[in-house]
């Protein structure tokens, strides 16, 4: 018995000493981790509906408490998690509810591979930018499993949707990613800021930074290619059948959770992370991620949405030629020592 | 499609959109606090003048959906059968044609539209009732069991007129 409670007093011990000094608990529940993100989750679904609200001429949420309705997500959150849970009889029913708890593990997982500062990271990895990029990937597959899982035909069309947009930004998406793993000779997030430091990528990667670019739009499953789930054609798209928190855990994971960490992996590859070195490093890669991420969020009061048939032509068109080429580009400026280092 | 000039119109329509975020004046009206000033002719609550009804009951056979009953009540110099319209809310389309037939000119349209009851019942308006509207439209939500939320909203200024801001004209209404 005496050894249990020396444990426990040496667990909190050390947990006390983690949190003060900034350690990995700290890291993966309190800042980069697990409140911040939820933090910031409630914020941009609050900043987005108010934000399209305020350019359609209209007011957005007002009255759920606060000033401008900015505990509405909350509320939602509430609103979600007593109402009832319906599980379709047709539904295969461990992966109906196994998938939205997998699509939510799957959606942050890349948070703990992506820095905000030099020392500010959950877990540092040399193969951090081929985990993140693999687990972002991952991605489509839970919504094609979800759209099977539900056996409905609405939800499996949107699974359907999803798995051929896919199979047009995937390509570009990763030669994009390539050129930037080539010109920093590494797939640490750490050495890819740092190799930007007179210029980010995306100054001399502008096509890579594009295709990159438009192809994370399509991850996302935004406006404008939002397919999936295009709301006005098809409602919810993939995750129909679903209710209540399991409703809510999709929402947050694929409408929230994809926006941030690949708005959060723009900016690390591209546009130079917590460079320029001076103040707070951290405050400079927020400060980044937030204006990607209000762009992106900002195509959706503006833009309507693509056709299928034309995204796919585009990805393959112009997106996949725009990365290869920026890929050709940078791999002859490695030659010239543009990009320093050690040239092979 | 020359993917320059694309890229050119979806950075105009982006700066568009950011000039709305902040510059336009808002459609919505927040409703129970702020109501739109409604052009004349609106066609909404009906109110009956008793002491011009004569009972002829045009009203009644001109209703399409024949939302009018003519109930008996005590009989007037001017109206010797006692006959007076009851209108039933949960049939009436608000066409205008008994405010149109009227050939004494007993039967107006206020511009009151919010008629949300508990109870179906309380869209039957007997004409009392339709008589005292005009005077006194918070009978209406006291009737209809909706007075704790309604009864503020008369109190509240009137909106700016959302159609004039937005240079919608309406054509005057014919006498």
């Amino acid at each position: 018995m005496m050894d249990v409670a020396g444990l426990i007093i040496r667990i909190v011990k050390y947990l006390i000493y983690d949190l003060t000094h900034m350690g990995p608990v700290f890291k993966a529940v309190i800042f980069p981790g697990l409140a911040f993100v939820f933090i910031l989750a409630i914020v941009l679904v609050w900043l987005e509906r108010k934000m399209a609200a305020k350019v359609q001429m209209r007011i957005g949420p007002l009255y759920a408490g606060g000033p401008e309705g900015i505990l509405q997500p909350i509320a939602d959150f509430i609103k979600f998690a007593f109402k009832e849970l319906i599980i379709p009889d047709q539904a295969d029913k461990l992966l109906f509810i196994a998938l939205p708890i997998a699509s939510l593990v799957v959606a942050m997982a890349p948070i703990a591979f992506m820095p905000y500062s030099r020392y500010m990271i959950i877990s540092p990895n040399p193969y951090g930018l081929l985990f993140a990029m693999a687990f972002v990937t991952l991605f489509p597959l839970i919504i094609l499993l979800t759209g099977w899982a539900s056996n409905s035909k609405y939800a499996f069309i949107g699974g359907i949707r999803a798995a051929y947009q896919q199979i047009g930004y995937e390509l570009p998406m990763w030669f994009s990613a390539l050129g930037v793993a080539l010109a920093s000779r590494s797939f640490d997030f750490v050495k890819i800021v740092e190799s930007q430091q007179p210029l980010w990528f995306a100054l001399t990667q502008p096509l890579g930074a594009l295709a990159f670019f438009i192809a994370m739009v399509a991850e996302m499953g935004r406006i404008p290619f939002d397919i999936p789930e295009a709301e006005q054609e098809i409602a919810a798209g993939w995750f129909v059948e679903y209710t209540g928190i399991m409703f809510g855990i999709y929402m947050v994971s694929a409408m929230l959770m994809k926006l941030y960490v690949l708005s959060l992996l723009f900016t690390v590859m591209y546009l130079g992370g917590w460079l320029p070195g001076w103040g707070l490093p951290e405050a400079w890669t927020f400060v980044k991620a937030f204006i990607v991420m209000f762009l992106i969020m900002f195509f959706r009061a503006v833009f309507p949405r693509t056709r299928i048939k034309t995204f796919v032509n585009m990805a393959w068109d112009k997106l996949l030629p725009l990365s290869i080429i920026n890929l050709l580009i940078v791999f002859a400026l490695t030659f010239t020592g543009f990009y320093g280092g050690v040239q092979p | 499609m020359n993917p320059v000039k694309a890229f050119i119109d979806s950075v105009k329509s982006m700066i568009v959109g950011f000039k709305y975020l902040f510059t336009v004046p808002r459609m919505t009206l927040k409703f129970p606090e702020q109501k739109m000033v409604l052009p004349p002719g609106y066609r909404g609550q009906h109110y009956l003048e008793m002491d011009k009804c004569t009972g002829c009951s045009i009203c009644a056979m001109s209703c399409p959906p024949r939302a009018i009953t003519m109930v008996k009540r005590d009989p007037t110099p001017r109206n010797k059968r006692g006959l007076f319209p009851l209108i039933n809310f949960n049939y009436c389309i608000y066409c205008g044609y008994c405010v149109l037939f009227c050939p004494f000119d007993a039967l107006h349209e206020l511009d009151i539209h919010d008629l949300a009851v508990y109870d179906r019942d309380k869209l039957i308006h007997p004409p009392e009732f339709l008589q005292k509207v005009k005077e006194n439209p918070e009978i209406l939500y006291e009737y209809s069991g909706m007075n704790v939320i309604r009864t503020p909203r008369w109190k509240e200024e009137y909106a700016e007129p959302v159609f004039t801001r937005r240079g919608v004209k309406h054509e005057p209404v014919r006498k």
